[in-house]
């Protein structure tokens, strides 16, 4: 196999990847180190830095579009940065000392959450009593456009959100990826925030989140421009494109394929992993 | 609204210029970044005045110019961002496409290509990889530049809480990139 062919099978794999991650709101990221690793037989810290810049770059298209259409809170995903960077740094900084078996058996963990998580019902939260003190002092507190109008909603809980976003960016920081399943988990489930508002600021999130390591995986050179180029030029336009087609698409059933997708990727990795015993 | 979407038909230019120059001038990114803000917060200002007459507070409305201001420098950046990573992957398959692939074990990435300052010197040197790294890392720059706006947009609306916030994330940005070297 030659690098051409080898970058003509990742770009393909890497546009599918950012088509079905798009359209089904779990993120290219997710399925892309499972691909490079387990298909192509990449080094998942190879395939871990290529993920990360391929996130970076679907986060900020996406994001741009989510901004000018108001569904993005900018203060709230601001604060919640603090929790995400930091968090990200801590995790880089561990991936670089951790054995590449036991990061691949926490990937394959947060995969099969990441598909369990997907498969919970979305809640349309936008009830505005009890709002946390701590939201209101921090002008967290907004409102989202809707069929209706712009519809206000309060943010609860924040102290807890901003503990389950320091999770999230160790994961984002030690894997490569988004870990956008567990940012919209702090913010839907423990924060009560209307879920179209979730998703897009998580996704705002996201690029600052994975610069975060992105810095400390230059560094260590995981960042290989050979391997990078072919997924970030597949993974952008794939998930473009999939935000495009989202709109009246029936996602159900698609939902269901990409889980079962990610939960054999994940057993086979730690199929590979345990077998191998290499590294 | 008409006004206000009139003094933002400039922006885009504008920021595709600030970012050309970033690629091609990284030593001095900083005043770069500073000066290009500060004619965006111009505008964001002389647009605020004509929305005095307005219904909106004048807090809500500068929300909104940030955040019509960070739309634009997102969707530009990327662009810039693949469109360098792009020629460079043409240029170096050109060269090493025939060339067996070889990711299976890790190696790490000659130290010209771990540092901002290794690449810019490694594409000068006409390093086909290094403009694709250039391109990467210019599109972790666009977060960490998003940010800087940010801080600077929460300092003129004096909002301090947001200042600090801001300023706490991109410590740990700068932090990530220079830090990690030592």
């Amino acid at each position: 196999l030659n690098i051409l062919e080898f970058s003509l099978l990742v770009w393909i794999g890497s546009f599918t990847a950012g088509f079905l991650g798009a359209l089904t709101g779990l993120g290219g990221g997710v399925v892309i180190v499972p691909l490079l690793t387990s298909v192509f037989g990449v080094d998942i810290r190879y395939a871990v830095g290529a993920s990360l810049v391929s996130v970076i770059a679907t986060s900020l298209g996406a994001a741009s579009t989510y901004i000018k259409k108001g569904y993005t809170n900018l203060r709230l995903g601001m604060f919640l940065e603090v929790a995400t960077t930091m968090g990200a740094l801590i995790g880089a900084l561990i991936a670089t000392f951790i054995s590449a078996k036991a990061l691949t058996i926490v990937l394959a963990v947060v995969l099969l959450y990441s598909a369990y998580l997907s498969q919970q019902p979305k809640l349309e939260n936008s009830d505005n009593e009890l709002s946390d003190p701590l939201g209101s002092y921090l002008q967290l507190n907004s409102s989202y456009p809707t069929s209706d109008g712009l519809i206000s909603y309060s943010v609860h809980s924040v102290p807890v959100g901003f503990s389950v976003m320091l999770v999230a960016g160790v994961i984002s920081g030690l894997l490569g990826i988004g870990s956008g399943a567990f940012k919209v988990l702090a913010m839907d489930q423990v924060m009560r925030i209307p879920f179209k508002v979730s998703t897009t600021t998580s996704n705002f999130m996201i690029g600052v989140t994975a610069a975060a390591s992105a810095g400390v995986y230059l560094a260590r050179g995981y960042i290989d421009p050979g391997l990078s180029m072919p997924v970030m030029l597949g993974v952008l336009p794939g998930a473009l494109l999939g935000a495009k087609v989202l709109v009246g698409a029936k996602t159900q059933t698609l939902r269901i394929l990409f889980s079962l997708v990610l939960v054999v990727m994940a057993l086979k990795m730690v199929y590979n992993s345990l077998t191998s015993g290499a590294l | 609204m008409d006004k206000v979407s009139f003094g933002f038909w400039h922006l885009p230019l504008l920021l595709r210029k600030e970012v050309i120059k970033l690629q091609l001038q990284q030593k001095d990114i900083d005043s770069e970044i500073q000066e290009s803000t500060q004619i965006h917060l111009n505008m964001v200002a002389q647009t605020q005045d004509y929305n005095v007459v307005g219904d909106r507070t004048t807090q809500k409305f500068s929300d909104l110019q940030l955040g019509q201001l960070l739309s634009s420098l997102l969707k530009y950046g990327v662009i810039v961002a693949s469109t360098v990573v792009l020629i460079g992957g043409v240029l170096y398959l050109i060269r090493h496409g025939a060339e067996p692939a070889a990711y299976q074990f890790f190696k790490g990435q000659p130290s010209q290509f771990c540092s901002p300052g290794g690449v810019v010197q490694a594409v000068l040197a006409g390093s086909r990889e290094a403009t694709i790294q250039l391109g990467l890392l210019l599109l972790v720059a666009i977060p960490i530049l998003r940010v800087i706006i940010s801080l600077l947009a929460f300092l003129r609306q004096k909002d301090y809480t947001y200042v600090v916030i801001t300023s706490i994330v991109l410590t740990a940005l700068i932090y990530s990139l220079v830090g990690a070297y030592y």
